[in-house]
């Protein structure tokens, strides 16, 4: 991949991590536990976007995949007391075969009864986590499964930094990648792609696999987070909260679901602790934000100026073609 | 000149209603073959059983020596079938360049490949084939924006991207300025002619149907009333009376 043609996205990420890593430096150690999870959810929020935003598929059961990792990471440790490099990649290992599960059983129907059935086995999932005693039950698995280098806030946050990095790099290849054109075109004109000659479903669930364990890998760091694996992983509410990420940043771009998961994330920890209308505020944003941009904040191009002014009364402008990233 | 495409008895029923009845149909290679008959007369359904969108309730389908019938539409695209739908189907949102790349994409066997850049893949075979259908000028306008008649000629290279021995056309010219409809046709035979292709098309002109097809089939009620030279066509009395009346 020449890199030269990627000058701008490569200096995005720069920025971001030295943004990360100068927050962590500048500000109270607590604050690095809110940068991390704000990194895991940017990992999460871009994970389903591969899914939602280019493929189009309807996502609204990705936390199963999530807690799924977070679960079999915090398990493998502490019931089978596995070490740890391998209970990490058994770990991914295990979502990536479940994801291939599930993408059998949900590619039967299309469109948004997918989406639906998602949620289903997403909710299945949360109640087998509630109710069977073996994982935990309603108070989840606590495990102390952070390694052993980054086991403070501080160098914990360095450790997730690392880490989304390289996930982002390597779903930056993809997502720039002849597969992506072709995910683009599922989204875009499914029956299309089928009389090119090309197995549809086949790219659907190549798609959902790809989108599920970056989900996973997101899981294994929040269980490190959080020292364990608990039931509120699994609520289909971080599930919709995936999807509000990709719209509030941009669903059609590479960093819009980082920006939504920024903020998103940024009302449920800090705002949440200062006042209980957190959710009102965000209520808020998600308006403007469709009213607004609805292409997203980094989907703001001609077509949402012309939505901007047309708000107002003003004419509508004329959109040109090309991808927003 | 060899049979490329054949159907034996090929029958669909929906419920109570035959909408393709027994049909025997026959197509040799290189040939421009139209399709009329009155609406409902199971034109676009008896495309869709070829090219398997919809499966038939009996009947086989063969093409180039093959039978297909019952295959997966995209394996039978893979023989060599393309297909235009009667509204134009393409990716609106992206580029006119990255709709005919997407096609070239698959061809060169890249539809997996996450490694590398798809950045100026295929560059030159999406640059000849805008230029052969005449959209060069729309390269990065989305192709949802740019002018009906375009979108039907960027149908046609995306579809030619395919690398077809056979075209399948559903009403190409429908939509279009009569004008526009002529010169639609003409690019298409004489894209035919010169990538060896064969042509079936379904028209409701009658002028286009009898200046550009070499053979024409007509169906009525489902069932296959006459096959022959336009000329033939034109005098067959059956045709006149179930179908062209006093349209030519």
């Amino acid at each position: 991949m020449a890199l030269k043609s990627y000058k701008k996205d490569l200096m995005i990420g720069g920025t971001v991590i030295a943004l990360f890593l100068l927050l962590s430096w500048l500000m109270p150690v607590k604050t690095s536990f809110l940068l991390s999870r704000i990194l895991i959810m940017m990992l999460f929020g871009t994970a389903v976007n591969i899914m939602f935003g280019y493929g189009g598929i309807i996502a609204f059961g990705q936390a199963m995949f999530l807690g799924f990792g977070s679960y079999s990471f915090v398990i493998l440790l502490s019931k089978f007391q596995m070490p740890y490099i391998p209970a990490i990649i058994v770990s991914i290992g295990l979502t990536v075969v479940f994801s291939y599960l599930i993408s059998i059983l949900v590619l039967r129907v299309q469109a948004l009864t997918l989406g639906m059935l998602f949620m289903g086995m997403n909710l299945l999932l949360y109640n087998v986590a509630n109710y069977v005693p073996w994982l935990g039950g309603g108070v989840g698995i606590s495990y102390a499964c952070r390694p052993g280098f980054a086991a403070d806030d501080k160098s914990f946050m360095v450790f997730t930094l690392i880490v989304v990095a390289v996930c982002f790099g390597i779903m930056f290849m993809i997502l720039h990648s002849p597969f992506n054109q072709i995910i683009k075109g599922i989204r875009e004109n499914e029956m299309r792609l089928t009389y090119i000659g090309i197995d549809t479903k086949r790219v659907k669930q190549l798609t959902i696999m790809i989108s599920s364990t970056f989900c996973g890998i997101a899981g294994i760091l929040y269980a490190m987070l959080n020292s364990g694996a608990y039931v509120t992983y699994l609520n289909t509410n971080i599930s919709i909260q995936g999807l509000a990420m990709c719209l509030l940043g941009g669903m059609y771009t590479f960093w819009g679901p980082s920006i939504g998961a920024t903020v998103i994330t940024f009302i449920n920890v800090y705002i949440a602790s200062k006042t209980v209308y957190h959710r009102f505020i965000l209520g808020i944003i998600l308006i403007l934000v469709i009213y607004f941009f609805p292409g997203g904040v980094l989907g703001y191009n001609a077509d949402n100026r012309g939505r901007a002014k047309s708000f107002f009364g003003r004419e509508k402008a004329a959109g040109k073609g090309g991808e927003n990233e | 000149m060899s049979e490329l495409l054949r159907t034996e008895k090929l029958t669909r029923d929906f419920g109570a209603l035959r909408a393709v009845n027994e049909v025997d149909f026959s197509v040799e290679r290189g040939e421009v073959r139209s399709l009329i008959g009155s609406n409902g007369a199971g034109k676009s359904t008896f495309l869709d059983l070829v090219i398997h969108k919809t499966a038939p309730t009996s009947g086989r389908v063969v093409f180039n020596g093959e039978d297909i019938t019952g295959m997966a539409p995209h394996l039978i695209v893979k023989k060599g079938m393309g297909r235009c739908f009667q509204i134009s189907k393409f990716f609106p949102k992206l580029s006119v360049f990255e709709n005919i790349q997407i096609p070239c994409i698959h061809r060169e066997k890249m539809t997996y490949s996450m490694l590398k850049s798809a950045k100026g893949k295929c560059a030159e075979q999406v640059e000849q084939l805008m230029e052969a259908v005449g959209i060069q000028d729309s390269r990065d306008k989305f192709a949802g924006n740019i002018s009906y008649g375009d979108q039907r000629r960027l149908e046609i290279a995306i579809t030619l991207a395919t690398q077809p021995i056979m075209l399948l056309l559903d009403e190409p010219t429908s939509g279009v300025a009569r004008k526009e409809g002529y010169m639609l046709m003409e690019l298409v035979v004489n894209l035919a002619k010169e990538r060896d292709l064969t042509v079936v098309f379904i028209e409701h002109d009658m002028d286009i149907v009898f200046n550009y097809s070499d053979t024409i089939s007509v169906l009525h009620y489902g069932k296959l009333i006459a096959t022959g030279k336009p000329q033939e066509i034109r005098d067959n009395e059956e045709v006149q009376a179930a179908y062209l009346g006093g349209l030519v």
